[in-house]
């Protein structure tokens, strides 16, 4: 199973990602929004997690896309430091199918992409 | 003693007083930066701004964005705009009766409806077409409005009108805003609980050179051409130095129309941009200053020196003489429309202090460099020049002239540093030595055109051609 | 601004009668020697800070690597297992020797706690303690500039180190307000709501940038306790009272429905602001009539506000105010009025054309504006 993140921070990029690697998984890593949806046509990932603040692309706009795109069955994790009502509300709306805020434990984060790769 | 005599020894005086209280300005403001830069930059090291992104409570904004035929980068300008970082925000993007094919990119490109949307006309301006909004919900913070033309000062109004928040951003739209702008451009006026915060300004960079890729600055390079380079210093110097002794005074007479946030109210009962002044940025924050020091309330004009907006300065003669003739007709209408602040004591340091150095080291300093030039041509050619004073007086003026720059260089280099090469520090400083002689007479001999062109009345905005960043793209 | 320089020519000639040419010489030769010493100093200072950034850069690779390893450990023995890795027995052993990365280490670190919670956030705060970090913060809360002391306390309470705050709490009524901001943050970060106490004593205003900070910190702590906000919304220090009203806005506080009406009638308009806001979220029909006799006294963006809360909760009872105020003179309040008309009233759209001219603006305009805003 392929998962890509999306994050800005390159600790919280590393941590995420050795984290997943650890569950198993395939992990691909881009640190801004417009390599973000470069990677998502190419490798056509199988679960998103992406950060909203980022470089070039919000986490929103991602979203947003893959949701309008072909790949709208692939599940998307928001995970952002904004915790704000109307911007989760507006995360939910544009089809993320989950959203943590940060500060956020790499352990919970873990369980939900279980959760969510027994439905994909 | 005859009055000719009299005559010739009071204007040597005057004109001596004149030079030395110029050179004692630069040296105090100078100075004056420092203690307010370090402190600026000691709090910036520890301050968390994210927070500005992440939290319920910050104030909501409204930014608006003039544009006049702006087809060439219009669609990736605003996407830049509505990835800011910041929450409660709204876009509203004013196109100013373009006659290119701006509106119809946008609706395109964010897929434009057309809306009911009232708005109270607290400012008369020209009048509206039609209020947009994206179909698609990924947009929504955006606002397109169609206007007729009317200029900027009047695309602004419209603008003011129209916002729904008590904060107002007013950016040119060809600006590259960094991410975190907003953040730090906001802050200020949370930080004040006895003052009332009117309006911050942020300062303008110079582009030209730097690798530009979808609307972000990738990397900071010094301009190559000459011309953008010398004013890449002088905004180091306006910017770092004058502005920051500035607002440490309390006494900031201009906030860059290309980058500042105001007081949506008391920009309103100030009376909006004044579309009869071709400075008008100049001009509204002095009547919101004067606005307030008339009715007496405490308030405050912030001043941010973090590079937070990037833009292409003009990079030929033509243009940039025409920038500047601009920028001299409008400090000219200020000055002549709020005169009754000269030496004003009831108006604090905006009376006493900014105005008369405006008056004196702004607007009349080119004239009389002028009037000097010619006097030295005229004695020049009659022979009654004293050479070894003559270079004695010019090496020390030049000399002077360069310490001020180098000591610019220092902060910049000190401060925000944004010339990574040692190379291009040099080269700046180099710049700064050839200035004088190649770059300083021109913006005189602008500043005189100004002078001139206002007393004939003409009042065209000298357009400014751009070239788009997407165009210049380095790889 | 043009900031250039004035060649005066006219002075040239003129001040040859006040002025030495030899003097002149004499200061521009003292100028060229101060531009030659910031040119040495601006060389030696590049040269200096080339070294440090390319040595800051590659101690953050190796800690980025490092602290991820870390903040996915799980049991003790993974991180005992850490701790014997040579990367990072080499890692510490540089930190005990070298101050400067120990400043880059100890940002990494909580730029990290800042963004994980949990057990990778503990083990963050395991290994700045491991590494004898908390002494180096210490020492710099103890003898530092403000802006040095800011960041200390920064580090202790973004660190968790609970046992020192004591140390920081002396800081939240410093004289300094950056100082005093950032221990009162910490103080909350550390307990949650109470490390709220502070407010008992505050003598200096909080700035909306602090409560903001505040209220951030406290979104992050579950145990609450809300034992002082009745004592805080009567504070004589009237942003003590902004924030108290923040909190009742923000937790629902029903409690203090009382307390809150009466800040209605404060003297400072920002705190009138904020007792709306509040009186939004813990909503009591009794509050109708209070808003609608203050009404005419308040300016009008107070005026705007509290049309816009009887656009949520306006009755029957107040069609009659409501429909008054459709003749204000200014428009704004007009418009606020009629939606307030229009989302409470029974056939407003019908009560609102026998009232206004549909045929000018702004009517024309708006009632279709209305409906479309009703259907999203």
């Amino acid at each position: 199973m392929k998962i890509l993140v999306a994050e800005d921070e390159p600790i919280m990029l590393k941590t995420i990602a050795l984290r997943l690697r650890k569950d198993g998984y395939d992990v691909i890593t881009v640190a801004d929004g417009r390599e973000a949806i470069e990677q998502i046509e190419e490798q056509n990932p199988d679960l998103i997690i992406t950060d909203i603040m980022m470089p070039y692309s919000s986490g929103l706009e991602i979203v947003g896309k893959v949701k309008a795109s072909g790949q709208r069955n692939v599940p998307v994790i928001v995970l952002s430091a904004m915790g704000q009502e109307n911007v989760v509300v507006e995360a939910f709306n544009l089809g993320a199918d989950d959203y943590i805020t940060k500060p956020f434990s790499p352990n919970e984060l873990s369980m939900r992409v279980k959760r969510l790769a027994k439905t994909a | 003693m005859n009055w000719q005599q009299f005559l010739v020894d009071f204007l040597t005086w005057v004109i001596f007083l004149y030079s030395i209280v110029l050179l004692l300005c630069y040296i105090f403001i100078a100075f004056y930066s420092i203690g307010e830069t370090r402190k600026y930059i000691r709090k910036s090291s520890f301050t968390d701004y994210s927070i500005m992104a992440v939290s319920e409570h910050t104030p909501s904004i409204s930014i608006l964005a003039p544009a006049y035929n702006e087809g060439a980068t219009i669609i990736e300008n605003v996407r830049s705009l509505l990835n800011i970082h910041y929450n409660n925000m709204e876009v509203i993007v004013l196109n100013d009766g373009s006659k290119d094919d701006s509106m119809q990119k946008l609706m395109d490109a964010y897929q434009l409806v057309e809306v009911p949307y009232v708005f109270t006309a607290h400012i008369a301006t020209k009048p509206v077409r039609a209020i947009y909004r994206s179909s698609n919900p990924v947009y929504k913070k955006l606002l397109v409005v169609d206007k007729q033309n009317g200029g900027k000062a009047d695309a602004l109004n419209v603008g003011i009108n129209i916002a729904s928040n008590d904060i107002l951003v007013c950016i040119d739209v060809d600006c590259i805003l960094e991410q975190d702008a907003m953040q730090k451009l906001i802050k200020p006026f949370l930080e004040e609980k006895e003052k009332r915060v009117i309006a911050t300004g942020g300062v303008v960079r110079i582009a030209n050179s730097c690798e530009v890729k979808d609307g972000k600055i990738i990397r900071v390079h010094l301009p190559e051409e000459f011309i953008p380079r010398v004013q890449t210093l002088e905004y180091i110097r306006a910017f770092l130095l004058g502005r920051m002794a500035w607002s440490r005074l309390n006494g900031l007479l201009l906030i860059s129309g290309a980058f500042g946030a105001f007081d949506r109210e008391i920009a309103i009962k100030a009376g909006g941009y004044d579309h009869n002044t071709v400075g008008e940025d100049m001009e509204l924050v002095v009547r919101m200053r004067r606005y307030m020091e008339e009715k007496k309330i405490p308030y405050k004009v912030a001043y941010i020196p973090d590079p937070l907006c990037w833009t292409e300065a003009p990079a030929s003669f033509k243009i940039l003489g025409r920038q500047r003739n601009r920028w001299t007709r409008g400090t000219i209408e200020t000055l002549k429309l709020h005169r009754k602040m000269f030496f004003n004591p009831s108006y604090g340091v905006l009376g006493m202090i900014s105005y008369p150095y405006w008056f004196f080291f702004e607007f009349l300093a080119p004239l009389i460099e002028f009037a000097g030039f010619v006097a030295f041509v005229v004695f020049a050619v009659l022979g009654l020049m004293d050479w070894s004073f003559f270079f004695a007086l010019l090496v020390f003026i030049l000399s002077f002239g360069f310490l001020y720059s180098v000591f610019a260089i220092l902060m910049e280099v000190l401060t925000y540093n944004q010339y990574r090469k040692r190379k291009e520090i040099f080269n700046l400083m180099l710049t700064a030595f050839l200035e004088p002689f190649i770059f300083h007479p021109f913006v005189v001999w602008s500043a005189v055109r100004g002078n001139i062109d206002l007393l004939r009345k003409k009042k065209s905005w000298g357009e400014m051609t751009r070239q788009g960043f997407a165009g210049k793209k380095k790889n | 601004m043009q900031p250039g320089l004035v060649f005066n020519y006219i002075t040239l000639y003129l001040l040859d009668a006040v002025v030495d040419p030899l003097q002149l010489l004499a200061v521009t030769l003292f100028f060229v020697c101060i531009i030659a010493g910031v040119v040495l100093f601006i060389l030696f200072y590049l040269i200096r800070r080339t070294g440090r950034s390319m040595r800051r850069r590659s101690l953050r690779e190796q800690y980025s690597n490092c602290i991820s390893e870390l903040a996915v450990c799980e049991t003790d023995e993974e991180l005992q297992s850490f701790l014997q890795q040579p990367d990072t027995q080499r890692i510490t052993r540089l930190l005990e020797h070298e101050a400067f990365s120990r400043r880059v280490i100890i940002t990494e670190l909580l730029k990290t706690v800042k963004n994980m919670s949990g057990n990778a956030a503990t083990n963050v705060c395991w290994f700045y303690e491991q590494a004898n970090l908390q002494h180096d913060s210490l020492l710099r809360l103890q003898n530092g500039a403000w802006h040095v002391k800011a960041r200390a306390i920064q580090e202790l309470s973004g660190l968790r180190q609970n046992k020192y705050i004591t140390k920081i709490y002396r800081h939240t009524n410093n004289a300094n307000e950056l100082v005093r901001n950032e221990a009162r943050t910490a103080v909350v970060k550390l307990t949650g709501f109470e490390g709220l106490r502070f407010l008992d004593v505050a003598t200096y205003p909080l700035t909306e940038w602090q409560q903001l900070c505040l209220l951030y910190e406290l979104s992050l702590h579950s145990n609450r306790s809300f034992e002082g906000v009745q004592r805080w919304l009567q504070s004589s220090n009237s942003s003590v009272t902004e924030f108290a009203l923040r909190l009742v806005e923000v937790y629902h506080l029903h409690a203090c429905f009382s307390t809150v009406t009466s800040c209605l009638k404060h003297a400072a308009k920002p705190v009138r602001k904020k007792a709306l806001a509040a009186l939004k979220e813990i909503y009591d029909p009794a509050i109708n009539e209070i808003l609608v006799a203050m009404f005419p006294a308040e300016d009008a963006d107070v005026q705007i506000l509290i049309l816009q809360m009887l656009k949520e909760f306006g009755t029957e009872e107040e069609q009659a105010f409501l429909l008054q105020q459709l003749l204000h003179e200014q428009q704004e309040i007009k418009v606020a009025a009629a939606r307030a008309v229009y989302y409470t009233q029974p056939d407003a759209e019908s009560l609102l054309r026998q009232r206004v001219q549909t045929d000018t603006y702004p009517w024309n305009v708006l009632l279709v504006q209305l409906k479309q805003e009703v259907l999203l």
